[in-house]
């Protein structure tokens, strides 16, 4: 089987790939030099996006203005959410600290066991024939389902919550690692049987280098799904993260410390974002070469 | 072919499963056997109370669906079009996507309530990027070939767009319409479960709480056959609605 088409790697825009001229947070980026080589001075230049700053100025004080309007706590604008914000720093800081510990835990074992594991289905064809058909149905069932399920094994403390985060990376990890060994080039695997490599040899030395493209991306994709799940499931599992902190923070109708957590939340996986990307075009500066040559 | 291998993958599942449960490696309170899970299923499968709530979750997101997808799409070629509103979007959508749904769903019932509205705008909100961003990088990724030839055939900017640019882009919408009908699925059951009084997200905690565990597994299991057919839809979606591209790639490989 090539790929059944519920099989290819879900996520956001995975889509927009190759080389990318420009960086940076909405409002700033940073162009790249037209000729598309990296030069170490003066390579990037910044440059300010104004309509970016119009809409924020335009939303901002529209929201205001609304808030203004109704003047309820229950509906904060944004001059109050800065408020809350300052006032509940040290606490969002703490749960985002606490959040950002839970995913990442959970990030590093769900690489740790999906990465081996999928290669090996990728090579292992009995193996692939078999996990194929199991993973089209998993991927099917939304993370927050599978925590009453999770709670009955591991209860609520941290268990609970990496197994629903590890099972949420599935589709990102595991399925973008199976495809990509799959669809590394034959030749390579040739020459290494030719070289007399053994099967674990294979794994390590072709299939994992040969993956790394469809690895990383899959990295960048769970990292943003590993916060979010471990978000969601601190909603509903937690005493502590900032996900705990939002749900009890609305549900004492502390409507704009709830909203400061959410743009804590925002403004965390917008850097969390941004970071990777810088680091994926580190470890893949040979994958982009090499592409941007073959355009 | 594609059947017998999930019909092995299913009974490998079905055995290894039953074979944790004869080990009582877990108490069997905790991990029923497939056979009272099917029991169970049967039950889910006949109860009107089960039905209405898994009526409830689908339709609420095919509501979400269809109104993500086109408002996705138009947001899209909109960026696509006016750089200057893509520019504007560009700080929301970096700081918008990456929040959990759920973390939204108390705040926005504040702001417009519970109900259905809380639904679409729940689905709305978590689907639309996938098909935006798709949307945006498929239209200007449309050849040079294309568009030239369309002008030289006497085409305006509008109907450059909507009889070249946009079916051109369709393929790789569709990729955006894919993760957005999943995303409808979870939305709505995510709004169950913080922000429902019914549906499947609501039933399955309820059940979990009642300590109804094949309950629980077999609304799981129906979580996931609704993911199916979400995706089934969209295939067929696709085949009406682009089949014309597949073909033709079809007849360019035979070619």
């Amino acid at each position: 089987m090539t790929s059944s088409p519920s099989l290819r790697g879900a996520g956001g825009d995975e889509a927009i790939q190759g080389r990318r001229r420009a960086w940076g947070p909405g409002l700033l980026r940073f162009a790249r030099n037209d000729d598309g080589t990296r030069r170490r001075q003066g390579a990037w230049r910044p440059a300010i996006n104004w309509w970016g700053v119009l809409s924020v100025v335009v939303v901002l004080a529209a929201w205001q203005g609304i808030a203004r309007h109704f003047n309820t706590v229950l509906f904060p604008g944004p001059y109050e959410t800065a408020i809350a914000m300052w006032d509940n720093a040290g606490a969002i800081f703490g749960e985002i600290g606490n959040t950002l510990r839970r995913a990442f835990t959970a990030f590093g074992l769900s690489l740790a066991i999906m990465v081996p594991f999928g290669i090996a289905c990728g090579r292992i064809r009995p193996l692939g024939l078999i996990v194929d058909p199991i993973l089209e149905f998993l991927v099917t069932i939304p993370p927050p389902a599978v925590i009453p399920i999770v709670m009955l094994f591991a209860g609520v403390g941290d268990v609970a919550k990496i197994a629903v985060i590890t099972y949420g990376l599935v589709p990102n990890l595991l399925i973008n690692t199976i495809e990509t060994v799959r669809r590394a080039p034959p030749m390579m695997e040739r020459v290494g049987r030719s070289l007399r490599f053994s099967r674990i040899e294979v794994m390590t030395l072709i299939d994992l280098p040969a993956a790394m493209p469809g690895i990383v991306t899959g990295m960048r994709l769970s990292v943003t799904t590993s916060l979010l799940v471990t978000i969601t499931s601190e909603m509903l599992l937690s005493t502590n993260g900032i996900g705990a902190y939002v749900q009890r923070a609305q549900q004492s109708f502390q409507v704009s410390a709830g909203l400061a957590g959410i743009v804590a939340i925002a403004i965390t996986g917008m850097l969390v974002n941004l970071g990777l990307r810088q680091i994926e075009e580190r470890l893949l500066f040979w994958h982009y070469r090499t592409s941007a040559a073959e355009e | 072919m594609i059947w017998l291998r999930r019909a092995l993958a299913l009974a490998i599942v079905v055995l290894l499963w039953q074979a944790v449960v004869w080990l009582h490696v877990v108490p069997e309170r905790y991990l029923p056997s497939p056979a009272d899970v099917a029991v169970a299923a049967v039950a889910m499968f006949a109860s009107a109370e089960d039905m209405r709530a898994e009526m409830l979750t689908v339709g609420r997101a095919l509501a979400g669906f269809a109104l993500t997808v086109p408002l996705g799409i138009a947001l899209g070629a909109l960026g696509a079009l006016v750089p200057a509103f893509q520019k504007a979007l560009r700080p929301w959508t970096e700081l918008l996507r990456p929040l959990p749904p759920a973390a939204v769903i108390p705040i926005s019932v504040f702001a417009i309530g519970f109900g259905i509205k809380l639904y679409l705008f729940i689905i709305a909100f978590a689907g639309v990027w996938a098909v935006y961003f798709n949307t945006v990088a498929a239209f200007s990724g449309t050849s040079d070939v294309l568009t030239r030839t369309g002008r030289a055939f006497g085409c305006d900017r509008l109907a450059l767009t909507f009889g070249v640019v946009l079916p051109s882009a369709m393929p790789q919408i569709f990729v955006g319409i894919r993760i957005a009908a999943t995303v409808a699925l979870i939305g709505s059951v995510v709004t169950d479960i913080f922000g429902g009084e019914d549906g499947l997200g609501y039933l399955l905690f309820e059940r979990a709480f009642a300590l109804r565990i094949p309950d629980v597994f077999a609304l799981t299991l129906l979580c996931g056959v609704n993911g199916m057919l979400f995706n089934q839809m969209v295939l067929v979606l696709r085949r009406l609605v682009i089949g014309w591209h597949d073909r033709m790639n079809a007849e360019a490989l035979a070619a």
